[in-house]
């Protein structure tokens, strides 16, 4: 697999000093998968556009050093139906069904990382779902926070902000 | 589109176990786009996470909900129960000192937010005091509000301070709902005209101009206008309006005069109380989805409904209705007839005697265009079954059937009195249900909730 990645990255390279013949961007996943896409997706990735523009549209190979194999695909699906105007709740609710916590916080970096607003919104508001009414040991190991109060400290804390405890759920055993 | 292998779907990333996660490590401004979709209580919570997140919930930017405290609700439950005036006003004078204690502690954390602008603010419990409200008001103007609900009870009359507005222009408003508040016409003339971004302007049970002139500034096509609604606002007696950009719009309410100008992108009725005429208004021509709530209306709806034209552009259809059996078949005819292109219709009913049988017959002389029908509030009446088996006669592109034997969330006047709704049985109407599902061919789809 490796061997045939590398090689489309030289015909890639290749094809960069002739841009006129391709009008697709390739992006450049960490693991070295190269995903062709229409520049109009690659607009909605702020990062590669302003990439590309730095370039004058010379450069059409964006490495995503970032960003794996695995999460662009999901990222591209977004801007694919962004584009399309069909960002509907229900294409949402399907998206985010097929994602675990993990997944869901790495496609929340790769989004912050090529700077696309929408789909960063949309997973700032799966990621609060997800820790909504969750005990605060929950949120903590869902970032993996570490607790830097004293235990004092921290009971004083949870006193003054004892309000703020009505409806927390108990944490499920499952955490992804 | 993608070239090369893709790795297995689920596989893990190696990631060591004390390495701190990366979202815990990015810019703060990234846990804050999190924690202002977060309820502020909870926001708040994230406090007790580590000494860094502590910093961060005042410049949560989301929308805070002030619906009143727990033990404010449970008060008004008491005081609704207790009898004997001297208790009743032991009860009051506790609930003012809570209601302090809680808007008290609304103005601390009014204070403490960091953040330049917010998205929404909902205050929507019971107040005395008119310039705690007037400061409520100031600060959703200083931090560019985009939503605004109010509602402050029915014992204040609180009037939407028009001043406030003058000193600092309220440009970040989108939606503004309000109940129970009263709007003048110069303010109704400021929201419409100086508030550029506003889309949903949603008024009930709050007094209002006579006249509600509803257009910007010289042309109508400056008014961004999208949505309005207009629920039991007694006083209204006319509406005028010019609203080029407008998609929805829900009148609940008596009689009034309309003028509709230039409503081109009008899309949506919702129609209700005694309100009728507007089956003549030339704007249902263009009408994809309608709403229509007859539970207040007098028998002679049937005659209004039937006046309407045809109509062609129809495709989602919503009727409430209660009382008399033959008054909601013969809407359901009437409508069915007059939407050739009617895609879903569904029908909520009310306090529907299980036993009671009608001896309305549809005619069948023509065929319906629906393909999805739901009946919600099925309790196994003969005129319920009657009225399904009827329909799907006369509708030959039926493909699914809902019976939803649940009661409607509507209407708030209880006609019948709460006695009936605390015998309704879901189980039973279930079951009832199931007895339906058996004379219904099997092609088309069958859900019951």
């Amino acid at each position: 697999m490796a061997e045939e990645v590398s090689s489309q990255m030289n015909s890639l390279s290749i094809s960069e000093t002739n841009p006129s013949s391709s009008a697709t961007i390739s992006l450049v996943s960490g693991d070295d998968i190269v995903f062709k896409v229409e520049p109009t997706i690659a607009k909605e990735m702020e990062t590669v556009q302003s990439f590309i523009d730095e370039t004058d549209g010379k450069i059409t190979t964006i490495p995503l050093p970032n960003i794996s194999s695995h999460d662009l695909p999901y990222v591209i699906e977004y801007c694919e139906k962004s584009i399309a105007g069909k960002i509907t709740k229900e294409f949402e609710a399907e998206f985010v069904k097929k994602l675990n916590n993990e997944e869901v916080k790495e496609l929340f970096l790769a989004a912050n990382y090529l700077n696309i607003k929408k789909l960063l919104d949309f997973l700032s508001q799966v990621i609060a779902d997800r820790i909504a009414n969750k005990s605060v040991e929950y949120v903590r190991r869902y970032f993996g926070i570490e607790n830097d109060f004293t235990p004092e400290e921290e009971a004083k804390l949870r006193e003054e902000l004892a309000w703020t405890f009505t409806g927390v759920d108990p944490d499920d055993e499952d955490e992804n | 589109m993608e070239d090369g292998t893709i790795q297995d779907g689920k596989q893990k990333r190696p990631k060591s176990n004390n390495e701190e996660d990366v979202i815990n490590q990015l810019p703060e401004g990234i846990p804050i786009n999190i924690l202002s979709k977060l309820s502020i209580h909870e926001a708040v919570r994230t406090s007790i996470l580590s000494r860094k997140w502590k910093n961060l919930w005042p410049y949560f930017s989301g929308t805070l909900e002030f619906s009143g405290s727990p033990i404010m609700k449970d008060m008004k439950k008491d005081m609704k129960k207790i009898t004997g005036r001297s208790l009743q006003m032991a009860m009051e004078i506790m609930y003012d000192a809570e209601r302090q204690t809680y808007t008290n502690w609304i103005d601390e954390l009014l204070a403490s937010l960091k953040c330049s602008s917010l998205q929404g603010l909902k205050l929507w419990f019971p107040m005395k005091n008119v310039s705690d409200i007037d400061n409520w008001i100031q600060f959703a103007v200083r931090k560019k509000v985009r939503k605004l609900e109010l509602y402050f009870g029915r014992a204040i009359d609180y009037v939407l301070p028009l001043q406030v507005f003058k000193v600092k222009r309220f440009d970040s408003l989108c939606v503004l709902r309000m109940k129970s508040v009263t709007v003048t016409e110069e303010t109704l003339e400021y929201l419409l005209s100086d508030c550029p971004l506003l889309e949903t302007l949603s008024l009930i049970d709050s007094e209002v101009p006579k006249t509600m002139k509803v257009s910007g500034s010289g042309s109508g096509s400056s008014l961004k206008l999208k949505c309005l609604e207009l629920v039991r606002c007694l006083e209204l007696t006319k509406v005028e309006i010019f609203a080029e950009k407008l998609v929805s719009f829900k009148y609940y309410g008596s009689n009034l005069e309309t003028e509709f100008k230039s409503v081109s992108s009008l899309m949506e009725a919702s129609f209700g109380g005694s309100f009728v005429e507007f089956v003549r208004e030339s704007f249902m021509l263009q009408i994809k989805v309608l709403k229509l709530d007859i539970t207040q209306n007098s028998p002679d709806v049937i005659y209004w409904l039937s006046q309407l034209p045809l109509l062609n552009n129809l495709k989602d259809l919503e009727l409430v209705a209660c009382g008399d059996d033959s008054i909601i078949l013969g809407a359901c005819v009437i409508l069915l007839k007059t939407s050739p292109s009617l895609c879903r219709f569904t029908i909520k009913m009310l306090n529907t005697e299980p036993t009671f049988r009608t001896e309305h017959k549809f005619p069948k002389e023509c065929q319906y265009s629906i393909k999805e029908l739901e009946l919600v509030g099925f309790c196994g009446a003969a005129c319920q079954v009657e009225l399904v088996m009827q329909i799907l006669e006369n509708a030959v592109e039926l493909m699914k059937i809902t019976i939803d034997t649940r009661l409607p969330t509507k209407p708030k006047v209880r006609l019948l009195g709460e006695e009936q709704f605390k015998t309704w049985n879901c189980e039973e109407n279930r079951k009832h249900a199931l007895r339906l599902k058996d004379k219904i061919p099997p092609s088309i789809e069958f859900v019951c909730l």
